[in-house]
């Protein structure tokens, strides 16, 4: 018996995976943003740090007040809100950062480099648009905006300036998302056919309110003016990984959306079905329902090989290569072609349905978001996005497609929305493509 | 007895369901351009899928081979299969005596050829899994508590017997698959002097290497996502860990099999006598 080499091995896999000598051609392919944000940059940084205001101290706010203490390039120098309960918590969090009641107040501050804005939907556009005006840099929560005028505007305004935007899509910044799209990407599950995604949770949304004046201000999520109610808070994530995997945007939308149980005076719906086709004919079905949690939170790809469940960072494979192996042997002989048969492998087990096997997309433990908590889930890529939007404060580097992705799934999330409303299907509109988006 | 009765009535039944076989001999004029094509599949056998197809040889001809393997691998199946309830391995394995046992002709003949691979290999492969199990020259098996896992031997064993009744009937042009782990290449691809067969990652991917196969036959072993740390070193009892696979070119299934599972144990200084142990052998690594 002899042993034949084959220069395969570590390199290789790990070159698959995206790391090392592959490393930059994968970060430009799958996930551009990332090039503003690598380690060899994170280090000739020094010992700057971005000088950032924070805006909306509420949960969010407060959340990001906990990530930006483990983030060495990061100085956290004022807070503003206009509920006073919620900056004193906030306060007691970063006692050394001054405080305020208006925004705009510190966006005359030379000594503030970026804000981070984390108020109700309804106003991130304002904001938005005030400190770009101002020179800051600005890191707002998703989703972008709560009309479609509004994103354009965002958009239109940060194309034209050179001051980083981010919006908080942390999937972008999640690692098992990274390498499951690589994955995808690289053909790992076949042509992607289908997308099935949903959020459900059993909770009202609903918070205390001390006064009924202030209702609308701490219930925001529950109406119009401020809230796109399921699409933008739960939906705007996850129909931008269903783009960041397709690599385009869809061309019609159809949905329906009601108040099945929260029947208590809130506007927004409580039950979403929207659906989403892209040309060609793969869709995106959306459900979010509010009144049951057995299906938790889910993001599905599904290709004509496997599928890619995104939110627990495991695949599932359709059929091993075996009978597709022996099929294509049968119908190479039948029509008379010489072919290699890709068969050869550790013995064939039945997979059945019910009985497929999770492959995981990393190796080593995974944290995976329930779904269920409003304000963060760990490790989830918040808090590398955030990292990544204090690394662009020093170096002034926008983060590519950030503003993309965020803009074409908001545009999506409202979209839905108009289609519940109006009970038809809608086209995507022309007057709010940008050149970014395929279809 | 009922209930293995049943079990290959259902097994009948499901290669009933499956046979795909393509040449009729109708003789239209189309047909005679092509060559005949014969392809039996049984979805669930030994844990597995066996595929075969034949070229070129008239369906009459290949069908009684067919069935008289078809029987002789059911018998084989039920003997070894270790969760049937019913077969001699698992009814051995599920009272595991002290005391020495009689064994019938059949498996006695199975265990004595599993033996002599665990001379040749050192110990490495072995289906009583490292135990003092031993076996009288009159058919009586002393287990001592062991049990017995004919896994890594059963299929390449069944290929064995298969490649002899191809042999005999003449059939020269035939690709067998067990499993993707055993391969039995019989000639040559009708369009090409060998059969070309690639090895793919469980791990996802593209294949990592590819085989030109004539007469000789293939086994590939290794851990794979979904079936991890199921090779154990019988010295050690510990699994063999990694992202790794090693494929076994050899003439004999059998040799290839056991090999297979021995080198994905063996110590680099173990390789050297498992070479001259089977001279005529050829092996890969795969690390992904
Ligand atoms: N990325 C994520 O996973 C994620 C998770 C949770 C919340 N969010 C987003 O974060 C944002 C805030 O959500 P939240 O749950 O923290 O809400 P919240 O109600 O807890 O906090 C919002 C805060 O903004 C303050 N505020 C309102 N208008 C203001 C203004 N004009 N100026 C200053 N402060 C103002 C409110 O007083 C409140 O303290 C929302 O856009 C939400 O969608 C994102």
């Amino acid at each position: 018996m002899k042993e034949e080499h084959v220069d395969l091995g570590l390199r290789r896999f790990i070159k698959q995976l995206g790391y090392a000598a592959g490393g930059a051609a994968f970060l430009a392919g799958t996930a551009p943003w990332l090039t503003s944000c690598t380690p060899e940059k994170l280090e000739e940084l020094g010992r700057e740090k971005a000088r950032l205001a924070l805006i909306g101290t509420g949960g969010r706010g407060q959340y990001h007040i906990h990530n930006l203490r483990e983030i060495p390039h990061a100085e956290l120098v004022a807070l503003c809100d206009i509920y006073p309960k919620n900056l004193d918590d906030a306060h007691a969090l970063c006692p050394t950062a001054r405080t305020c009641s208006d925004y705009r107040e510190l966006l005359d501050a030379p000594d503030i480099d970026g804000v981070i804005i984390a108020t109700p939907l309804g106003s991130h556009a304002q904001i938005t648009l005030d400190a770009l005006a101002a020179g800051k840099h600005v890191f707002c929560e998703k989703a972008m905006a709560l009309k479609m005028e509004e994103c354009k505007a965002v958009y239109d305004a940060y194309a034209a300036q050179d001051k980083a935007l981010y919006y908080c899509m942390q999937r972008m910044y999640d690692e098992k998302y990274i390498q499951a799209m690589k994955m995808i990407h690289d053909g790992a599950i076949g042509e992607i056919v289908g997308m099935r995604c949903h959020w459900f949770r059993n909770a009202d949304w609903r918070r205390p309110v001390p006064s009924p004046d202030l209702e609308r201000l701490i219930n925001w999520r529950l109406y119009r003016e401020h809230s796109g109610g399921l699409m933008t808070e739960l939906g705007s994530h996850q129909l931008e990984v269903c783009n960041w995997a397709l690599g385009r945007t869809p061309v019609e939308i159809s949905g329906m959306g009601d108040i099945v149980y929260w029947k208590d005076g809130r506007e927004v719906y409580d039950s979403v079905a929207v659906t989403y086709r892209y040309a060609g004919g793969v869709k995106i079905v959306y459900e979010s329902l509010i009144s049951n949690k057995f299906n938790g939170m889910e993001e599905q790809i599904l290709g004509k090989e496997g599928t890619m469940d995104l939110a627990r960072g495991v695949y599932y494979l359709e059929e091993d290569n075996l009978l597709s192996g022996m099929r294509r042997l049968y119908d190479q002989v039948r029509d008379g072609i010489f072919a290699s048969i890709p068969t050869a492998g550790p013995s064939w087990r039945p997979e059945v349905k019910g009985q497929y096997v999770p492959h995981p997309v990393i190796a080593g433990p995974t944290s995976i978001n329930n779904g269920e908590s409003m304000v963060a889930s760990d490790h989830d890529g918040s808090l590398e996005i955030l990292s990544a939007f204090c690394q662009s404060c020093i170096t002034g580097e926008k983060a590519k497609d950030v503003v993309e992705e965020a803009y074409s799934s908001t545009l999506l999330c409202l979209l839905g929305n108009q289609a519940c409303e109006e009970g038809r299907s809608l086209v995507f509109p022309e007057a709010y493509k940008i050149p970014y988006m395929k279809f | 007895m009922a209930s293995r009765r049943q079990f290959f009535k259902d097994a009948l039944a499901a290669t009933a369901a499956v046979s795909l076989a393509a040449a009729d001999g109708s003789g239209s004029a189309r047909e005679k351009e092509k060559p005949a094509l014969f392809q039996f599949s049984l979805p669930r056998v030994m844990g597995t899928r066996l595929e075969f197809l034949a070229v070129g040889t008239p369906d009459a001809i290949v069908r009684p081979v067919w069935d008289a393997f078809y029987a002789e691998l059911m018998e084989l199946d039920a003997m070894l299969n270790r969760f049937n309830g019913y077969g001699e391995v698992a009814r051995l394995n599920a009272a595991p005596s002290q005391e020495d046992v009689p064994v019938s002709e059949p498996l006695a003949a199975l265990l004595r050829l599993a033996f002599s691979y665990r001379e040749r290999t050192g110990g490495l492969f072995d289906v009583a899994g490292g135990k003092p199990v031993t076996l009288s020259a009159d058919n009586r098996l002393t287990l001592g508590g062991a049990t017995l896992d004919f896994g890594g031997f059963a299929k390449g064993y069944a290929l064995r017997l298969w490649r002899d009744r191809l042999r005999a009937a003449g059939i020269g042009c035939a690709f067998t698959d067990f499993g993707g782990s055993s391969i039995l290449a019989t000639g040559h691809h009708p369009y090409g002097d060998c059969w070309k067969v690639g090895v793919t990652n469980p791990y996802g991917g593209g294949p990592v290497d590819e085989w030109s196969l004539r007469d000789t036959s293939l086994s590939t072993s290794g851990n794979a996502p979904s079936y991890h740390g199921h090779i154990v070193h019988p010295r050690t009892g510990l699994p063999a860990e990694g992202r790794r696979l090693v494929s076994v070119c050899a003439p004999d299934p059998l040799d290839a099999e056991v090999l297979s599972t021995a080198l994905m144990l063996a110590a680099p200084s173990e390789e050297n006598a498992l070479a001259s142990a089977f001279p005529e052998a050829v092996f890969r690594r795969y690390s992904l």
